[in-house]
């Protein structure tokens, strides 16, 4: 599965939204990664049968799909957010919001 | 219950500054008192937490051998884990075969409260425990380990055991409370014993009592002699300095040491006791102190021979007859080099 934001981009992200109110493209990297897990899952699973092939082809292919309209997703977010897409680093108002909420 | 929770000694690791700032206001926020910080896994050794929190940003190669090794250096510290989905989480997840390696890990980014609302049910679970700890520091801050020993042992029985004893005397207090203001003798006065408390501290010694204006130590152990004079050569050298320093009062002390048997435990009535040391080795220790010039120690010679130390400036005062001893015991007293900072 072609990937725009790599294991450790997407870990990144999600590294810098420590409370639920500043991780919305946080959260959006949990599915991806939720994704991620079940397109690879399908991949091992066994194809003892015709059917299962076809089942595992289905899923695989609509994660497929999902993840990468998640991560297109993802991309629009983080440059409507405004953050470095080069060190993904979360902007400061964003940061600043955190800081003011509890844990 | 809840104010020992919320008063245990948490501690976050986090290598990132940002987050350990933004977790440490959070956590004060959420109403724990006693929240420190540091950014390196191998600074936990400083600490003494009831639960630590780590922030992993990135799999770590010897996380797992460092959680053990605290684990096992302080069996009874939690830990807790914030991990990102993915690599690092499954890194963790490895451990699930050892339950007692991490007590709690939550997945980032985190709901708003869980964290606190975690370490608050991880804590109440221990609470007895912190409540008697936290009672047990409130103690330890008041009276001598030993005493807070003796008290829990609930029988209150006395000890006959061997110390070294250490008693301190502030040279001339009457002409400085003449000289000084009421306030500013009772802060040089408190400067000079908090100084003198944390040398015994340092030496592994614990003060029994302050005596007005000066204090009596013990020291424990086959390394006790040698400890009580290090003290009290560091008390002399911190004497000099004062000596030297022409913006401070001089609360200059002469030292008595001594060591040998004596007793501990309560002394007192039944509605008031008080943990003491008491003795013959006290009695001369104290005696010692009293003949004991500003910045010199006084002591037996057979404890200077027993301290394994390298002193200078050491006189010999003979035989001495001391009052309440029948047979005079051989002593000599520890000078400094410059004779201006003694003073009788």
């Amino acid at each position: 599965m072609h990937s725009k934001f790599d294991s450790g981009r997407v870990a990144r992200i999600i590294d810098q939204a420590l409370v639920y109110q500043c991780a919305c493209p946080a959260q959006v990297c949990s599915a991806l990664i939720g994704l991620r897990d079940l397109y690879d899952y399908q991949q091992k699973c066994m194809d003892a049968t015709d059917n299962d092939r076809r089942v595992h082809e289905t899923i695989a292919a609509a994660a497929a799909q999902a993840h990468a309209l998640l991560e297109q997703c993802l991309q629009d977010v983080l440059v409507i957010e405004g953050w470095d897409v080069q060190t993904l680093r979360m902007p400061d108002n964003l940061r600043k919001k955190s800081v003011k909420t509890g844990v | 219950m809840s104010s020992a929770v919320e008063s245990a000694a948490l501690l976050v690791v986090d290598e990132d500054d940002y987050a350990l700032a933004m977790l440490l206001d959070g956590l004060r926020t959420a109403g724990f008192t006693q929240v420190a910080g540091c950014n390196a896994l191998a600074r936990v050794a400083d600490h003494e937490p009831a639960l630590i929190i780590f922030n992993l940003h990135a799999p770590i190669a010897d996380a797992h051998a460092h959680f053990q090794f605290i684990k096992r250096a302080h069996p009874k510290v939690s830990i807790l884990l914030l991990v990102a989905p993915g690599e690092i989480q499954r890194q963790v997840d490895a451990w699930a075969d050892e339950p007692a390696l991490v007590d709690v890990t939550l997945a980032k980014p985190l709901r708003e409260g869980l964290l606190s609302a975690t370490i608050r049910q991880l804590l109440a679970v221990r609470a007895p425990d912190l409540l008697s700890e936290q009672r047990n520091r409130n103690l330890a801050s008041i009276l001598p380990q030993a005493a807070v020993d003796t008290a829990q042992a609930l029988d209150h029985a006395v000890q006959l055991d061997e110390r070294s004893i250490l008693f301190t005397d502030v040279r001339g207090s009457s002409t400085l409370i003449e000289r000084l203001e009421v306030k500013e003798f009772f802060d040089g006065l408190n400067d000079s014993l908090t100084a003198q408390a944390a040398s015994v501290r340092r030496n592994q010694g614990e003060v029994i009592k302050f005596t007005g204006d000066g204090m009596m130590a013990v020291f424990r152990g086959m390394a006790r002699v040698h400890l009580a004079l290090r003290c009290a050569l560091e008390l002399q050298r911190l004497d000099a300095t004062q000596a030297h320093d022409s913006t401070r009062r001089r609360f200059g002390v002469g030292i008595g040491l001594a060591d040998g048997l004596v007793l501990s435990g309560f002394v007192g009535d039944s509605t008031r006791r008080q943990y003491d040391v008491i003795g013959a080795n006290v009695h001369l220790a104290a005696r010692l102190c009293a003949l004991a010039p500003a910045g010199h120690i006084v002591l037996p010679q057979d404890t200077l021979a027993r301290a394994y130390l390298p002193v200078a400036n050491v006189t010999a005062l003979g035989a001495l007859a001391i009052k309440g001893f029948s047979l005079a015991v051989r002593c000599c007293a520890i000078g400094v080099a410059d004779s201006e900072t003694s003073e009788r």
